[in-house]
């Protein structure tokens, strides 16, 4: 019987399990908040486990409105709509982005009521395939009044065979329209052409030929304007997005280009302003599942890939230059330097050389080097490297400045025969980086001695004005004090200002530079305690008294009803006036040097702050303690006073 | 703390009520003479200790003893035990300035007529409450001190009944520091007073001034705690027996007085405000 109970709530806990992992890859289904980038809102989706990890599948929604913040305010709608297949966004897909704000008048229609909103709303729908878009994808946003489209700001529709855009497209904003078309291969082809919506006539055309730009004319106020691109037939050719980059590279070997694209700039603009769009959404599928949600608009260009070598050689600039740019920047910002040198004339010959050094040399190779940051390198060829970075030629090995009106001076490292440069080659480029790191080492080995040396004058100079101002300050102290003041204290004022006297004669004498420095510093520490141990003693008599008065209770007296001082915790203060005191005024008289004199002021303070606490804390075992004790450490011991304090530095 | 105050003064009013009660004619009668005469005055001696020792925020335990001494034919002052005196009572601090106190007295009296063959010890009971006002002076300090007394006394002789009196007592005193502007510790004082003692009851018959006392004493504050005190007395009073007759003493008084404090430091705070 008892095992028959037992065995129905086990079996019944075993089907649990089984069923459990045997559902285990069915598809369930999640309703509630969600929040994807920067977007948080209510979902609702498909999905299976899957090694621990959610798998989006089947149907996806995502959205997000809010009433009061309408109202209130403004508020900001979005819903995404779509599907998923095994974590791959796939089938027709819907984004709506939206910004609105409303008057909130209503309005009731039916069994609805009805509320008008004004603001901007974007959409974008089409379909996916495998997370490429695939068909026509039709992008819009408009300006919104009164729930009416009032105007349509942007429109893009493109067609797409698996991610690569097809046939034609068309993009329009406000500015314009641009119309054009590709090749099976989404290779841009044959006339790409804006067309100006604010002043009609005005066109700006690109003009590809499998994906390489032959041409760009422009009409612009009835003027026409052509510029050829100049196309090296033997190149190796590879082909690129139409991007940001793309225009840089275009501009960067055409100056012609680079102008004329100053102004004509409106299909890349809005191809720009296209890829924005593209890149909101992949942003959001990306975080969902796997998706590559982009305009690969393609363009072909020359190629001129890095070897090892090169790459190589690449580095090798790259770490010269962050070595001579460290030097260089370091010493051109130096606060000593770029005041040494009003007064002192070589100090003033090496900052101008550095300074050279960093724009004939420095600068151009940071030009370089951005290039290769900006991953462009690889689609220029090697001389029309050196020719960009260095358009006047590679600089002199000897640099020459001018220090004043007619008076020309020079430069050049003693190992400036090793250094060749002169081919406009990558090779040459390292050895003039080089070049200017030894330069600047040589420098620097010159100048670094020269401004430690005067670092130290000034430290030496600083630390004397302040050895005297402390001195004068502590040997002044002892005549500020009157005739009454206590002749143990006196006596004490006096020791300190002795100890502080043979300390500086001491400096004084001393003949090594750095070992004086050194004393020096700790000097104007050992000062600076003496300083406030000095005002310890000036206070000693009121930090007395205001123990004193502590220690003193309110008596009522019955038979002389009214109230009386009386002293409390007698065997504390007593400890203190008799032992502690002493103590104290006896170690500054007898013991006082500098490396005690921290620890001397820290127990003069903690002394008193002690004797201020003691009073409201329960003592009657420290008073029993105390009792007889004679014995200042012990005294300190149990007082709780800690005599020793921190090393001196 | 106003609740236990009304209750305090309640108690004295109604234990005041019980002893008033009662004062009727006496069947004898006593010659008076015909001029009132004055007796030879005694010589005493009176060491009396003052305890007030604080149980509460407001109350104290009021604890005396007196041992007084009288002359005998050989010896003046000190020549015998007169009385010994205990007198207790439970105080209550109104303010600094006012205090009151209700409590009973035993006083051991010894028979001092050396010719008497009567008890040589009878005890006597009282119940007393006081009311002391204080007042500062500059820089002396003035005490009123009303203080009524319900007392049960016998006589010497076996079988002696009680008899009840009714003592009504005011004192003036005034305490007048010599060496500092106010009283604290190590100020010596200096105090005059002046009592008179008043007394009604069945058995007395005309000699209703009890005593008159007249007092200098000379004071040193040792401590907030402890004070001692010596001075003279000069008092004169009407005979019980006879109202004609006036008795005289001159007392010598020694005085401690001191106010110990055994509360717990943490019940003793707020040390001194009682009612800020």
């Amino acid at each position: 019987m008892t095992l028959r109970k037992f065995i129905r709530p086990v079996s019944f806990l075993f089907l649990l399990l089984f069923s459990t992992s045997i559902y285990s890859q069915e598809k369930q289904r999640y309703s509630g908040p969600l929040e994807i980038t920067q977007y948080s809102g209510n979902a609702d989706y498909q999905y299976y486990i899957s090694n621990n990890d959610t798998i989006l599948d089947g149907s996806f929604k995502m959205q997000k409105s809010n009433l009061d913040a309408l109202l209130s305010e403004a508020d900001k709608t979005f819903l995404f709509k779509g599907n998923f297949e095994h974590n791959i966004a796939n089938g027709l897909w819907e984004f709506d982005f939206g910004e609105f704000k409303s008057d909130s008048i209503t309005e009731v229609v039916g069994f609805q009521y009805k509320l008008n909103v004004s603001g901007i709303q974007e959409k974008a729908i089409g379909q996916l395939n495998l997370g490429k878009p695939h068909d026509k994808w039709v992008f819009t946003k408009s300006q919104i009044k009164n729930s009416e489209v009032l105007e349509t700001l942007f429109e893009s529709s493109i067609e797409f065979d698996n991610g690569i855009p097809q046939k034609s497209f068309k993009i329009k904003n406000t500015t314009g329209t641009l119309v054009g078309r590709f090749l099976r291969d989404g290779l841009a082809h044959d006339e790409w052409t804006f067309y100006s919506e604010k002043a009609l006539g005005n066109t700006e055309s690109w003009f590809f030929t499998n994906g390489e730009l032959q041409k760009i004319s422009t009409v612009k106020n009835e003027l026409s304007n052509e510029i050829k691109l100049r196309n090296l037939n033997d190149a190796n050719k590879t082909v690129i997005n139409f991007d940001s980059r793309y225009i840089k590279l275009i501009s960067l070997k055409n100056i012609e280009a680079k102008k004329a694209l100053e102004k004509a700039n409106e299909i890349p603009n809005l191809l720009a302003e296209n890829a924005d769009y593209y890149k909101k959404l992949d942003t959001i599928l990306s975080s969902l599942g796997e998706a590559a949600f982009l305009p690969e608009f393609k363009v072909r260009v020359p190629y001129y890939p890095l070897d090892s070598l090169e790459r190589q050689k690449l580095n090798a600039i790259n770490k010269s230059y962050s070595k001579a740019d460290s030097i260089s920047a370091t010493f051109l910002t130096d606060t000593q330097l770029n005041i040494l040198k009003l007064s002192d004339e070589e100090a003033n010959y090496y900052y101008t050389i550095i300074d050279s050094i960093s724009k004939q040399y420095l600068q151009p190779i940071k030009k370089l080097l951005s290039l290769d940051d900006e991953n462009i390198i690889a689609f220029v060829d090697r001389s029309f490297i050196v020719q960009y970075a260095l358009p006047y030629g590679f600089p002199s090995k000897e640099i020459k400045i001018k220090i004043a009106e007619g008076k020309d001076e020079s430069f050049s490292d003693s190992n400036a025969q090793a250094y060749n440069f002169s081919e406009k080659n990558l090779s040459s480029l390292v050895q003039m980086t080089q070049y200017a790191e030894v330069c600047l080492k040589s420098i620097e080995k010159i100048l670094n001695p020269k401004l430690a040396k005067e670092r130290r004058q000034q430290e030496f100079i600083a630390i004397e004005e302040k050895m005297i101002s402390q001195i004068n300050n502590l040997n002044s102290v002892i005549d500020s004090v009157d005739a009454t003041f206590p002749k143990n204290l006196i006596s004490a004022l006096e020791q300190i200002k002795t100890v502080a006297n043979k300390n500086l004669s001491k400096y004084s004498n001393m003949q090594n530079l750095d070992e004086k420095l050194d004393f020096g510093q700790h000097l104007t520490d050992c000062f600076a305690n003496l300083e406030q141990l000095e005002q310890e003693v000036l206070l000693h008599p009121a930090r007395n008294q205001e123990i004193v008065e502590h220690y003193q209770d309110q008596v009522w007296n019955p038979f002389m009803a009214n109230l009386m001082t009386e002293e409390v915790k007698k065997r504390i203060t007593a400890a203190y006036r008799k032992v502690l005191e002493p103590y104290l005024i006896n170690e500054v008289q007898t013991n006082l040097n500098c490396t005690n004199s921290a620890s001397l002021l820290h127990l003069f303070k903690a002394t008193h702050e002690r004797m201020m606490t003691l009073r409201e804390e329960d003592t009657h075992k420290l008073e029993r303690k105390l009792k007889r004790e004679q014995d200042p450490n012990m005294v300190l011991e149990l007082m709780n006073i800690n005599p020793t304090v921190k090393k001196e530095q | 703390m106003r609740n236990s105050k009304q209750i305090v003064w309640v108690l004295f009013l109604v234990i005041g009520c019980i002893c008033v009660k009662g004062i009727a004619q006496e069947e004898e009668y006593e010659v008076l003479p015909k001029e009132s005469k004055y007796k030879d005055a005694k010589t005493k001696l009176w060491v009396n200790t003052y305890g007030k020792i604080r149980i509460s925020k407001r109350l104290y335990w009021d604890a005396q003893t007196h041992f007084r001494f009288e002359e005998t034919e050989n010896t003046s002052f000190i020549g015998q035990v007169g009385q010994l005196y205990n007198r207790h009572a439970l105080g209550y601090i109104y303010s600094k300035k006012v205090n009151f106190s209700l409590g009973g007295v035993l006083r051991l009296n010894f028979n001092t007529d050396p010719l008497s063959e009567d008890r040589n010890l009878v005890p006597e009971w009282r119940i007393w409450h006081q009311y002391q006002f204080a007042m500062p002076v500059y820089s002396a300090t003035i005490y009123h001190r009303i203080r009524i007394e319900h007392r049960w006394t016998q006589g010497f002789e076996d079988n002696s009944e009680y008899i009840f009196r009714n003592r009504w007592r005011y004192l003036f005193r005034a305490k007048i520091p010599l060496n500092s502007h106010k009283l604290e510790p190590k100020t010596i004082y200096v105090a005059p007073e002046a009592e008179l003692i008043m007394q009604s009851g069945k058995a007395v018959v005309g000699s209703v001034m009890e005593d008159l006392r007249l007092t200098t004493t000379l004071g040193y504050i040792l401590t907030p705690r402890l004070t001692v005190a010596a001075g003279g007395l000069y008092s004169m009073g009407q005979d019980l027996a006879n109202a004609g007759e006036f008795k005289q003493t001159f007392t010598l008084r020694v005085h401690m007085y001191y106010s110990p404090d055994f509360r717990r430091v943490k019940n003793k705070l707020p040390a001194i405000h009682l009612n800020d």
